[in-house]
Formats: C-alpha cells, structure tokens, sequence
C-alpha cells in the first residue's frame, strides 16, 4: 500500500527546520516558536497516526521518493515494529512541543533550539521509516550532528562543551565506520533497499527488483555475501550500540543527557536510545532473519545467535552497571540517565528469545515485551527529566539535595515524579510492571534463567535508587524558603502523562493488549512476514507502472 | 603479464587504505590532543571515502582502447551504448561518496566549533588534562 503522509513527515520536519532562521529576521517572540513548533508536531502526530492506522489494518505501507521503483530510488517501509516507534516519536515530539512554551520563557536563543530539535526529529523518523540502508545513515548522521549542537547548546557551560566533545568524536568514528559497513553490503549485494538485500540474503525468489539489483547464485551475488554480510554486521552494530548506549558505548551518555537542554534529554532517553534498538531489531529480524546467509556455524552455534547471545549479555552488563551507578547519583538529570542506561539494559536482555532456535511464538513474545518496554519507558522517562528538569531550573540548581522538601511546594509536579519513578521500578497497576512481565515470560518459555532473574535483580537494585529520590523530595522540611515560581503548564503536561500511564497499565489489565501486542510481533518476525515485507516493496514497480497509487 | 601487475597493485591500493584506517582509529582514540585527532578523523572519512569509490573502479580489461567514456551522439546506437557501459564505472558510489563528504563536511565544522570553544573554556586543548579536571567534579558530585 504506498500511502504519500510517510514521505512527508520527514520532508515536512526537514522544511520547517531549515527555514525557521528566516523567522528571526522578522520576529523574536517566544510564544510563536512555541506554536509553530506545536503546529507542526501536531501534523506530524496525524500523518503518523494515519500511517499507524494503515499498518493496524494489515497493510504493510511503502513510499517510494519520486517514483522511483524500489532498489533504484529512496523507499520509505513501515510495519508494525517502526509504525508504532514512529507513532511514539511524534506523541513525544508533541509533548516537548507543549512544555516549550513553559521553557523558552527561561532560556535565550531559543530560536536556534526550535531548529535544533525539529532536525533532531527528520533525523528520528527518517531512521525510524526509511527502508533503505544508505538512506538510514544519512537520516542517522542529522540525527547526530543535530544532537551534538544540543548536546553544547549551552556554550557558556565548559562541562556541556566537554560532554558535546567526548560524545561528537566518537560519534562520528562510528557513523563513518556505519558508512564502511553500507560500503560492504553494496560491494557484496549491489544494492542498498532493504527490502532486496533481505531477499538476497534469504534466498528468497523477487519478480521487478532483480531487474536492475541482479541475480545471486548461492552466496555469490556481485561479491560473495557471507563474508561481507559478516564484516558489515560488526560494523553497523557497534554504530547502533553506540547510538543506543549500550555497555562498552555507554560512557558518552551521562554527561550528553545531564548537559543537553532539558526537552532535548527528555527526546534523548525518549526516544534517540530507542532508534539505535530499532536498527539493532530491523537488521536482525528482518533483514538477517533465521532462515538467512547469516545460519553457518561458529563455535558450534549459528553466527546470528552468537550476535545476539552477545548483546543479550552486554544488555546484562549495563543493566547492572547502570542501576548501581544510579543509586550514588547527586545530580538528578545524571540519575535519570543512568536510569536510561538500565532500561537500555533491560531492552536488550531479552535478545536472546530471538534466536533461531525457539519457535515463532517466542520470538514474537519477545519483540512484543520489547516494544511496549520500549513505549513505556520512552512515556515515563521523558516524563521524569521534564518534571526533574522543571524543578532544577526553577531551584537553579540540578542537585538532589538543593530540592528536598519540594514535594511539599510543588505537590502536583511531585506526585507526577513519583508516578513515574514508580512506573519505571515496575508497580503493579503501571504498565512497567506489565512489560517487565512481559520480557520475563519468553525468558522462561526459552530457558534463559540467567536473563529473566537478571531482569528481576536489575529491578530490584534500581528500587533503591528511585525510592531514595522520592524520599528526598517529599520527607524533608524545604531547605532554603524561597518565592514560589509558576509551573502550571509543567504540572499539568506531566500529570496528564502519568495519568495516560496509568490508564495504559489498566486497559492492559482490562483489554487483551499483550495478545494484541504479541499477534502484531508475530505479523514482523515470522518467515511469512518477512516475506510479506519483501513482496511489499518488490510490488511497487507493478503499481507504479498501472498509474495506480492505491 | 600486464594484467598481474595491475592486479598487484590494487591489492596494494586496498591493503594500504585498511593500514590507513587502523593508523586513523590509533590516532582518533589514543591522541590526547583534539586538533590530532580531529586530523585522524578527517583521514579516516578520506580513505572510507575512497574506499568506496574503489568499489564501482572496474578493471581495464586488454583490447579496450584508452579513452574516457563519453558519449558524443545524441542519438547513440545500440552498438555505441554497449560499448559506453563496458567502459564506464559504476555511478552509484560516486554519489553516495558525494553525499557523504557533504555530511563529513558539517561533522568536521561543528568539531571545529567545538574545539576552539573547548579551547576558551579550558585554555587547553589536551583531553587528559581536561579528563582529569573532570574526574575531580563527578567525584564532588556523587555521594
């Protein structure tokens, strides 16, 4: 189904980003920024929307730019695993929107902040739509290159220079190393659509785009495709990880989140994280699927299921270093970030359910517990830095100990935290419970015991260091009694949220989410789906050349 | 015998960029000074770069003759087209690599910008140093 509102979001973010310096010459107020960037978030929300409704219906929607047929022009594809992170993407994007026009009121040069995150979201829903390798590395780098100048927005601060610094080097070492890995792939397989490189990989029989892409016999296609499929897998993965902040590449990441503004953090832990996991699932489910060139054994299992035995471990390693990391935090916005790197943690554990040698439905379940961990703690994290964002610049200071007792002047904001802070260690009504119970279940189902206790440990260790922040907020008397400041908007943006979770734990209860979720799950990862995925896109030449759109 | 010889060579072209690359990734990660490793990085986009390009190079095969391959017809025959693309390299790479020194370009400014407001911040451009002043704040901050 090719539906044009894929295309556009991209475009449209892309657009308004780049002519919102020509606003500057003819006006400075903060109110129309705020609104142009709602206005725009707004239309974002309901082109997603209709590209999320499309995909719940069964289709598999596909826009090709400029009419081009598949391997030959940029394909946007999305399915059910990038809908429903693109449907996140842009109901973040609209909250950020909505507490700007609190936030603009106490910082300068907003202007070039609006810009700023408009880039930074082309970036997220270009890598989150597109489907093609080549294209996914562009859209990645403007991500990049936008979150570095976020990340030194505030030049006047020498730690938010050296945090942007440590983060920008190694961030491009491993975009340019992305860039080796696409080289590879294209030397091997001659082409960049996913689409086809996921045929070719699996073997799988296409009608128009070996027209132009050409035929593979066995592994020989241009090149030979298990070497250079091999070679691009570790170096597209450690670009992703990175991304991602997963262990050995998470370094970089408390300081980028402590020092960036406080909207940027929040779409940072949101959903920047989440793009890396995403690229992380896209090459390992659909274009490396089980029955792929990836199968030959290595130390006695498949290649695929030591890749991912790997990052299952490493998942392990900084879910346990980041929720021990966190309970010794002082600075708020550096706990919730290492809060991040946990759940980052958490994301991954479950990786291993999705190795070739578990049936379909274990699979499915574990892309299921992924994603809706993935909504979750995208929901409530975001939450938590604007919440404990809007406390520390209203007490000018992002120490724990400088807004003890705030819980007290500010109950509403509080009881949002603590919403929140609850969600995240997994309370029963809250939908974290669920999808911590969710990831635990196939972890069971595959045997993997080590992972689903880890799950519970790593919950357990962080508890300590969330309760240890709700008490400082609410048990002791306020320090320094100073006049109250207006948070309104923040209040009730994060209220509502909190709220929104606590309705999504309990129509989880009440309606049958997790078999909703886990039916979508099947529709990606199975050999059907992949199929289907592939078919999508190698169908569009036919429908192209009938005249037809629908 | 021609032929081995440019076979040789190309293995050398592709051996030296991969030594290229390691010595890059040496300079990026252990030089301390940002201005050297900014250098290493530009390098290193430089040989993926070319790299890249080396992946649409095609061979000269013994019986074409010399010439670059430009078509001088407008209205070419079959004949002349079949010729033209057994001459010419693969255009695709050309265009990614372009695309890629555009988004290298941006990447290298804004370290740049970086760099020289690092430079008014610490008065240094040495990572040590600065990692050492940095290692004394997070200590102060964490309880």
């Amino acid at each position: 189904m090719i539906l044009h509102e894929v295309g556009l979001i991209p475009i449209l973010l892309a657009l308004a980003g780049f002519i919102t310096p020509i606003f500057t010459l003819f006006t400075r107020n903060r109110y129309f920024y705020s609104t142009y960037m709602l206005v725009i978030a707004v239309i974002v929300l309901l082109f997603s929307y209709k590209t999320m409704s499309a995909v719940v219906e069964g289709h598999i929607v596909v826009y090709p730019f400029g009419g081009w047929p598949p391997p030959l022009g940029i394909t946007y594809t999305v399915d059910f695993m990038n809908g429903v992170l693109g449907l996140l993407a842009s109901v973040l994007f609209l909250k950020i929107s909505i507490y700007s026009f609190w936030y603009y009121g106490k910082i300068t040069g907003y202007e070039w902040l609006t810009t700023l995150i408009l880039l930074l979201m082309t970036g997220v829903i270009g890598c989150l739509y597109t489907g093609d390798i080549f294209n996914f590395f562009v859209m990645l780098e403007i991500l990049c290159v936008s979150s570095y100048a976020l990340v030194a927005f505030f030049k006047k601060r020498r730690w938010a220079i050296e945090a942007s610094i440590s983060y920008a080097f190694i961030g491009a070492i491993a975009t340019t190393f992305f860039l080796f890995g696409v080289s590879f792939i294209y030397a091997a397989y001659g082409t960049l659509n996913m689409a086809d490189i996921a045929a070719k990989a699996q073997n799988i029989p296409l009608t128009t785009m070996n027209l132009w892409s050409g035929l593979c016999i066995d592994d020989i296609c241009f090149g030979n495709i298990a070497l250079a499929s091999v070679v691009s897998i570790a170096l597209m993965l450690w670009a992703l990880t990175f991304e991602a902040g997963l262990f050995p590449n998470n370094y970089w990441l408390p300081s980028a989140y402590t020092e960036a503004p406080t909207p940027a953090s929040a779409l940072f832990a949101g959903i920047v994280d989440k793009v890396g996991t995403y690229g992380v699932l896209r090459v390992m489910l659909t274009i490396f699927s089980s029955s792929s060139i990836l199968m030959f054994k290595v130390l006695g299992i498949s290649f695929r299921d030591l890749v991912l035995l790997i990052l299952s471990i490493l998942g392990m390693v900084s879910g346990y270093l980041g929720s021990l990391v966190m309970i010794i935090q002082r600075d708020v916005k550096r706990f919730l970030s290492y809060s991040t790197i946990s759940h980052i943690g958490l994301l991954f554990i479950p990786f291993i359910g999705l190795s070739s040698n578990y049936s379909e439905e274990v699979i499915a379940k574990t892309l299921a517990a992924i994603l809706f961990h993935s909504i979750v703690h995208a929901l409530s994290e975001s939450m938590l830095f604007i919440g404990l964002g809007t406390l520390a610049t209203i007490s000018g200071s992002r120490k724990i100990d400088d807004m003890s007792g705030y819980g007290r002047l500010y109950p509403i904001i509080t009881l949002a935290i603590t919403l929140g802070l609850l969600n995240l260690l997994g309370l029963a009504p809250f939908p974290g419970f669920f999808s911590k119970y969710m990831m635990f279940l196939p972890m069971i189902e595959a045997s993997a015991y080590l992972q689903a206790i880890s799950i519970v440990i790593i919950s357990g260790i962080s508890a300590v260091g969330y309760f240890r922040i709700i008490y400082l907020l609410f048990l002791p008397k306020p320090k320094n009694i100073q006049e109250k400041h207006r948070i309104v908007l923040p209040s009730i943006l994060c209220i509502s949220v909190a709220l929104i979770l606590l309705i999504l734990g309990i129509t989880y209860m009440i309606y049958g989410v997790y078999d909703t979720m886990v039916g979508y799950g099947k529709m990606v990862v199975s050999s059907d789906g992949v199929r289907e995925y592939i078919m999508a896109v190698d169908i569009v030449y036919m429908k192209l050349i009938s005249g037809g759109g629908k | 015998m021609g032929s081995e010889i440019q076979i040789a060579m190309y293995m050398t072209v592709i051996l030296s960029l991969y030594i290229n690359i390691s010595i890059c990734m040496y300079g990026v990660i252990s030089k301390p000074n940002l201005i050297k490793k900014l250098i290493s990085l530009t390098i290193l986009q430089d040989s993926i770069n070319m790299f890249l390009i080396l992946i649409g190079y095609r061979l000269w095969r013994p019986g074409i003759v010399l010439q670059p391959p430009v078509l001088l017809d407008w209205s070419p025959t079959s004949e002349v087209l079949k010729q033209f693309l057994e001459r010419a390299v693969d255009p695709l790479p050309q265009a990614l690599v372009l695309t890629a020194i555009v988004i290298g370009l941006a990447v290298n400014i804004f370290l740049i910008t970086v760099i020289l407001h690092t430079y008014r911040h610490f008065g240094t451009v040495d990572m040590d140093e600065i990692g050492r002043l940095k290692r004394v704040v997070i200590v102060e901050e964490t309880a």
